[in-house]
């Protein structure tokens, strides 16, 4: 199999655009990846093998480049461990608990009956997109990539501890964010 | 009646110890799908929430917003629910040609 570069756009472009897309959530910064994993496919295509489609082997570049651009975001200092709120109670006796007006309400029976229930995975997506940028990288790969954690742990540079301290306030975070939004 | 309220604290305080805080039983429900809990920490677990109603739905609302995440990835990945536009294209097809055409 031979590689074609001058039909990459027309080919795969839409492809590997909504693939990056889906991961970063924003359009300029998916259509920088794209153009990254063009460039870097063009110098290293000397390498391509042809075992796999033209496709697959640019949406592996890609994947890539996605992971660099997760590592850039979850190095950058923010402020999401500051402005975290913990839906606990923080101190006396019953420490640990949830706030009374934060813990978990019972929610619709149709949440889980309709799967794709459009409302719901609307209100989840808004959520999603409103997690602070390390969070939702650590989220993504694994959750949608479904990596194991020691290989996020691996490509990210960051403790298990730490993995799951993220993991556990992002879900606390998203799960709170679409309570508010489904139950409205 | 301060003595009792006093002996009432420690009490709770004993309790927390041996009990898990929802705090960490949410922890522990989020690890539960992934890593394999020990034998301590899974009774743990399960003793929090015979006790704890708020516990017990956010676990139910774990396990629904989970498979909502598994369902969208995949509908997002075959639906090409985002393209590019001409302007992008465009762009796009220009920096190719100017690196295929570099000697």
């Amino acid at each position: 199999m031979e590689l074609t570069p001058e039909n990459w756009v027309e080919n795969h472009g839409d492809f590997l655009f909504n693939f990056a897309y889906s991961r970063v959530r924003y359009r300029q910064v998916a259509e920088d990846l794209v153009q990254e994993c063009f460039l870097s496919a063009l110098k290293s295509r000397q390498h391509f093998r042809g075992e796999s489609s033209e496709r697959t082997w640019l949406t592996a570049i890609l994947k890539r480049k996605v992971i660099d651009f997760y590592r850039k975001q979850t190095t950058k200092s923010d402020s999401s461990e500051d402005s975290f709120s913990s839906p606990f109670i923080k101190e006396g006796p019953f420490q640990g608990r949830w706030l009374r007006e934060r813990s978990p309400k019972p929610w619709s029976p149709t949440a889980d009956e309709h799967l794709n229930q459009e409302e719901f995975m609307g209100v989840l997506k808004v959520c999603l997109d409103h997690l602070p940028e390390n969070w939702r990288a650590i989220f993504v790969l694994r959750f949608i990539e479904e990596m194991e954690s020691d290989e996020i742990c691996k490509e990210l540079g960051c403790s298990a501890s730490n993995l799951w301290i993220i993991i556990h306030r992002t879900r606390l975070k998203l799960r709170e964010c679409v309570e508010k939004g489904w139950l409205k | 009646m301060v003595e009792m309220s006093g002996m009432k604290t420690t009490l709770i305080k004993g309790l927390n110890k041996l009990m898990l805080t929802c705090d960490g039983a949410s922890l522990l429900m989020d690890q539960s799908g992934f890593v394999k809990l020990s034998c301590i920490k899974w009774t743990q677990l399960k003793m929090h929430l015979m006790v704890c109603e708020f516990c017990r739905d956010y676990l139910k609302q774990s396990h629904i917003i989970n498979s909502h995440l598994a369902h969208m990835g995949s509908v997002e990945a075959k639906n090409l629910t985002w393209k590019l536009t001409e302007d992008q294209k465009m762009r796009l097809a220009e920096v190719v040609e100017k690196q295929l055409n570099k000697p």
